[in-house]
């Protein structure tokens, strides 16, 4: 569609231009046959001598129409009988011998002249037909296409209705709700107005506004400055025109645009619900331990040997924190809805806090080892202190449960300018490349792996965090042998000179 | 009788909290964390009631029901966390015969198992009465005693009434007492809340609190009564 651009621009080279470049073409045609033909009447070649000046005629007229063949036929003509023909400058015929060319060739001059011109004025006629024809066509399909607004803001822009982008506004009317182009909305109290008054069509304070309207409703307003050039080629009916399929796309845009909120609206509605129910379910499954421990003590107590009492107590007291680290990560997950300023980052040491999140993650899953092995002491990040440590235990929590009892975790770290990168790996049966994408959306589970103690928040959670900082993590999946996944959290490090420190 | 139990679940707290109080009320049990496995355990021994946890990690519980009961499980009660009336239903059109939501008190699942346990054997002998406290139905000549007092039925009372106390202690849901009732299981379910209604006020001391005819919301009613059998 671009491509039609410079097309259109070359249509809409000025006329007047057009007028000068062939009225001097049309000169010197003339002034040329002139010369050739007092050049031939002097060779002593009267039937040459007319035949050129007919020819010179007849290309004028073809060049600069009926007005200019015209013209030129009877300035032939004057030029011939008085420069010319015997006797030389007087218009007097002597014989009648002489005066019957002399007919002849005013004659032919005046004809050929006038024919040319209206062949040319028929063909300038049809090319600027055919040019307005194009011009719709094109805005029509311009405005078929377009979905946002900005989109047939363009089209207007780009075939040229009018001179600038600036000399017009387009401000949709979507129920009570008014859209216009960011940037292109001073109009917005006259458009209202406009609506307002009913008017197809009203001008005030230099500025014309006029209504769109589909079948059943206004859809907006289109106002433009008073002198703002419509282009050229479009008459009032053609306007008209371009105006009708306006509020059509218009329209579109306004039942698309409805049509979308209702969409959202809905999509917002729905993962409310799917979070509810997740955390519902995820709530109702600790406690329905802790309740069925609780109510077996109070009724069985007595009746349970000493090693089941003592489990039962036990199961109460996981299912309790594992309760608290949900509620954490909900809390959480509302953090980052609410979004995190940067003053609650401060300077931190990462491999301060990595030590801290391993320490918490070995109190909840102390069987498991977790091998650390990091080329550097110490790594300066802004980060939150609290949200940095969850970040690291939310992805060393999902490496254990993700993997077998007696498969290690490894802890690798690389610096590189400006970034440092932890690596967290682990030997479980990995994920799936096509699902590798969505392991941090919220509530992603994968399907053939859906743990009991997972939630998927932890990783959504992390991911949030590491993109509050000025990071992210990625994934990687398989590592070997189709096993194993390796988690990348790279965060921005502010100086490099903090390595020494440790040592 | 020593009811043998199947206990599935993937929630490993929960097995190990049940299974010790289970065995100290005599019944035998066996735990299955997956789907697959609990289909393999059922199918090399008779289960006679199996717990089932909906949300397992490798199946929908839901779609496992027929299959555990094609092995010759006789009663299956689910476990579920999830609050949805629909999954709950659809798990019991499969052929589940009761359900227990979590969390729940260890009394309300030892009471749901007794009652598992006494349909099982009610089943067998296909029983003629009902006797429990103060009332007792017989089937055969459709008669209603309460409190020493016979009480009138409609003939399409008592059909409601007979199929909630042949399933005393569980779940009924609309769908069997609308085919009960109507034989219809389209009918609207507001008739269905009449009914109840009526038979409430001539069982319950206050048919606005009821004790005995039980709602359970989205899925159907209960009687909650202990039978003597």
């Amino acid at each position: 569609m671009l491509s039609k651009i410079p097309i259109m621009f070359e249509r809409r080279s000025p006329d007047s231009a057009r007028g000068y470049f062939s009225f001097f073409v049309g000169l010197a045609v003339f002034v040329a046959g002139t010369l050739a033909t007092y050049i031939a009447q002097n060779a002593d070649r009267p039937i040459s001598a007319a035949l050129i000046y007919v020819s010179a005629v007849t290309i004028i007229g073809a060049v600069n129409g009926l007005r200019g063949g015209l013209l030129a036929g009877i300035g032939a003509s004057f030029f011939y009988n008085f420069f010319f023909s015997e006797p030389l400058l007087d218009f007097g015929v002597t014989t009648s011998d002489e005066y019957i060319p002399l007919l002849a060739f005013n004659l032919s001059a005046l004809l050929s002249g006038v024919l040319a011109g209206r062949i040319n004025d028929r063909a300038r006629a049809a090319e600027i037909a055919q040019q307005k024809i194009n011009l719709l066509l094109d805005i029509s399909n311009q405005l078929q296409t377009a979905v946002h607004l900005e989109d047939i803001d363009r089209a207007i822009v780009e075939t040229g209705i009018f001179d600038s982008a600036q000399e017009f506004e387009i401000h949709a009317l979507s129920e009570d709700e008014w859209i216009a182009v960011k940037g292109k909305e001073h109009w917005l109290a006259e458009a209202q107005q406009a609506i307002e008054r009913g008017e197809l069509q009203h001008v005030e304070d230099q500025k014309i506004a006029y209504l769109l309207s589909s079948s059943q409703r206004r859809v907006g307003v289109l106002i433009c400055n008073q002198n703002a050039q419509k282009s050229k080629r479009l008459s009032k009916i053609d306007f008209a025109a371009v105006l009708n399929l306006l509020s059509m796309a218009i329209d579109r845009f306004v039942l698309l645009h409805q049509k979308s909120e209702a969409e959202a609206m809905r999509r917002s509605e729905e993962f409310k619900t799917a979070l509810l129910s997740s955390i519902s379910h995820d709530m109702r499954t600790p406690l329905a331990a802790i309740s069925a421990s609780a109510s077996s003590l109070i009724s069985y107590g007595e009746k349970l040997p000493e090693a089941s009492r003592k489990d039962m107590l036990t199961i109460i007291q996981d299912q309790c924190e594992r309760l608290n680290r949900y509620t954490t990560n909900l809390l959480n997950l509302g953090r980052l809805q609410a979004g995190i300023s940067p003053d609650q980052l401060e300077s931190l040491d990462l491999v301060e806090m990595l030590g801290s999140a391993v320490n918490t993650v070995k109190v909840h899953h102390g069987g498991r080892e977790i091998i650390k092995s990091l080329p550097f002491d110490a790594c300066t990040v802004r980060a939150n202190p609290v949200m940095l440590e969850q970040l690291f235990y939310n992805i060393l929590e999902n490496a254990i449960q993700y993997s077998p009892d007696a498969a290690p975790v490894l802890i690798t770290g690389h610096k590189q300018a400006g970034h440092v990168e932890i690596a967290i790996s682990d030997q479980g049966c990995g994920i799936p490349v096509s699902e590798l994408s969505r392991v941090f959306d919220r509530f992603y589970r994968s399907a053939e792996n859906v743990r009991k103690e997972g939630h998927g928040l932890g990783l959504s959670i992390a991911s949030g965090f590491a993109q509050a900082f000025g990071g992210n993590i990625s994934a990687h999946s398989p590592l070997e042998k189709g096993k194993g996944t390796k988690i990348i959290v790279k965060l921005p490090a502010t100086s490099t000179t903090s390595e020494s420190i440790g040592k | 009788m020593n009811a043998k139990i199947l206990l599935v679940d993937d929630e490993t707290a929960l097995i190990r909290s049940l299974q010790p109080v289970l065995t100290a009320q005599g019944y035998s049990v066996e735990s299955a964390g997956t789907a697959a496995e609990a289909l393999k355990k059922a199918k090399d021994t008779v289960f006679d009631i199996i717990l089932l946890d909906l949300g397992l990690p490798d199946a929908d519980g839901k779609e496992i029901i027929s299959k555990l009961l094609s092995f010759n499980a006789l009663s299956i009660l689910i476990l579920s966390a999830r609050h949805q009336e629909a999954e709950k239903v659809a798990a019991l059109d499969q052929g589940a015969d009761d359900f227990i939501n979590k969390p729940f008190n260890i009394e309300e699942l030892l009471a749901r198992i007794r009652a598992a346990v006494r349909r099982l054997k009610n089943e067998a002998v296909k029983s003629q009465e009902f006797r429990s406290g103060q009332l007792s139905i017989d089937f055969l000549k459709r008669k209603v005693v309460l409190m020493d007092q016979e009480i009138k039925f409609s003939p399409k009372e008592f059909d409601l009434l007979e199929t909630l106390a042949r399933h005393a202690g569980q779940v009924v849901t609309h769908r069997q007492l609308l085919l009960a009732g109507w034989n219809d299981p389209n009918v609207d379910t507001q008739y269905l809340r009449s009914y109840m209604a009526l038979i409430r006020q001539k069982l319950e001391y206050d048919s606005s609190q009821p004790e005995y005819l039980l709602t359970e919301p989205g899925v159907g009613y209960r009687l909650d009564i202990e039978s003597e059998h």
